[in-house]
């Protein structure tokens, strides 16, 4: 890949990488680490992208399974730093504050697929290729996620 | 599925707030100038393997050898650096003909619930390997009461019934992903305890 080509898609996509990998690891350190990983391997890759959704939905796959291979290690488990994510970032509305906050407690496997759903507007057969999972595992998911989140939120 | 565009902006206007640290955009621009190799990036991840290799030729405990047949056991204690404090894990080094190394420990979780951590790697040319083969990961899914292997890597997914072989206790086989065959071996019951996956 040229350099100039991607210190585009460096710029243009980093923030959404590291959104992503927020919402699987909940950890600061460890997003950092999925979203570098993910660069890397785009710096290596042999992929011709057609366009630019083909590079999105190549780097949100690979910094998923970068989370789920981090994730499967077991200091990766031990840690918890929940804590040290919730002091950032510092939303002036509260409500903001109170979604991401709720948001963060959801289980692992809700978070990413409501993050792919709500804020990168992909459909159900599009997360399904991009976690890896059965179309009616990620609408049993979703479902789940929104009954939880609301009831949290109601809390 | 019934989602109100309220929801839906209240959620993206929240995640909007969320930026890549600076530090690592640079870090991220700064790849393409050096054009590093993963090892150098994955800064985190080989510390956690030199500190296991460390270990495991200068500071191990006990190391045994035991010939079974087909392959050699090692065992041996890994002592990994988690955010600054070492913890330990009895890893048991399998070795396969082809030469491929698994390396399987049983430690406890946060709930106390008993996990199996298996690492798959090819020691002939080094750490790339290792972490190659993290790129290739699998696990059990139950889905209408049977049981599949799951694994996948970075573009695609192989799902294999494996029902019928665990029956007995134990699953093997191969099957193709991205052109490269690996073999499986599963053993358990539905409380799956070991996956051991390799290239062929």
């Amino acid at each position: 890949m040229e350099t100039s080509e991607y210190i585009r898609i460096a710029e243009q996509y980093t923030d959404i990488v590291y959104r992503a990998a927020i919402s699987y690891c909940k950890n600061k350190n460890d997003a950092e680490d999925a979203v570098q990983n993910t660069f890397v391997k785009l710096l290596k890759t042999d992929t011709e992208f057609n366009d630019d959704e083909h590079i999105r939905k190549w780097l949100i796959r690979v910094a998923v399974n970068e989370c789920k291979n981090m994730w499967k290690s077991f200091w990766r488990r031990n840690v918890t730093s929940f804590e040290e994510l919730e002091k950032e970032p510092e939303y002036i509305e509260s409500d903001k504050t109170e979604l991401f906050s709720e948001v963060m407690k959801l289980p692992q496997k809700y978070r990413v697929v409501l993050h792919l759903y709500y804020y990168e507007g992909y459909c159900v057969k599009e997360i399904a290729q991009l976690v890896g999972i059965s179309e009616s595992n990620v609408q049993t998911r979703l479902m789940r996620a929104r009954n939880k989140l609301k009831l949290q939120l109601e809390e | 599925m019934n989602i109100s565009k309220n929801e839906i902006e209240l959620y993206r206007s929240t995640f909007d707030e969320i930026h890549a640290p600076e530090e690592l955009k640079r870090k991220v621009i700064i790849m393409a100038e050096t054009k590093p190799k993963r090892k150098i990036y994955a800064i985190r991840k080989v510390l956690y393997v030199a500190a296991a290799i460390i270990v495991l030729f200068c500071a191990s405990n006990i190391i045994t050898y035991a010939a079974t047949g087909e392959t050699w056991i090692e065992k041996t204690v890994m002592q990994f650096c988690i955010h600054g404090e070492f913890q330990e894990v009895e890893m048991t080094k399998k070795v396969d003909e082809n030469g491929i190394a698994a390396y399987e420990g049983d430690y406890t979780d946060e709930n106390g619930l008993p996990v199996k951590e298996i690492i798959v790697a090819d020691e002939s040319d080094g750490y790339d390997n290792l972490v190659d083969a993290l790129n290739t990961s699998a696990e059990i899914v139950k889905e209408n009461g049977k049981l599949y292997l799951s694994a996948w890597d970075l573009t695609k997914n192989a799902k294999i019934d494996i029902t019928d072989d665990l029956a007995d206790g134990k699953a093997e086989g191969t099957f193709e992903l991205n052109d490269k065959e690996y073999t499986y071996s599963v053993t358990g019951d539905e409380e799956i305890n070991s996956i051991l996956i390799s290239e062929k």
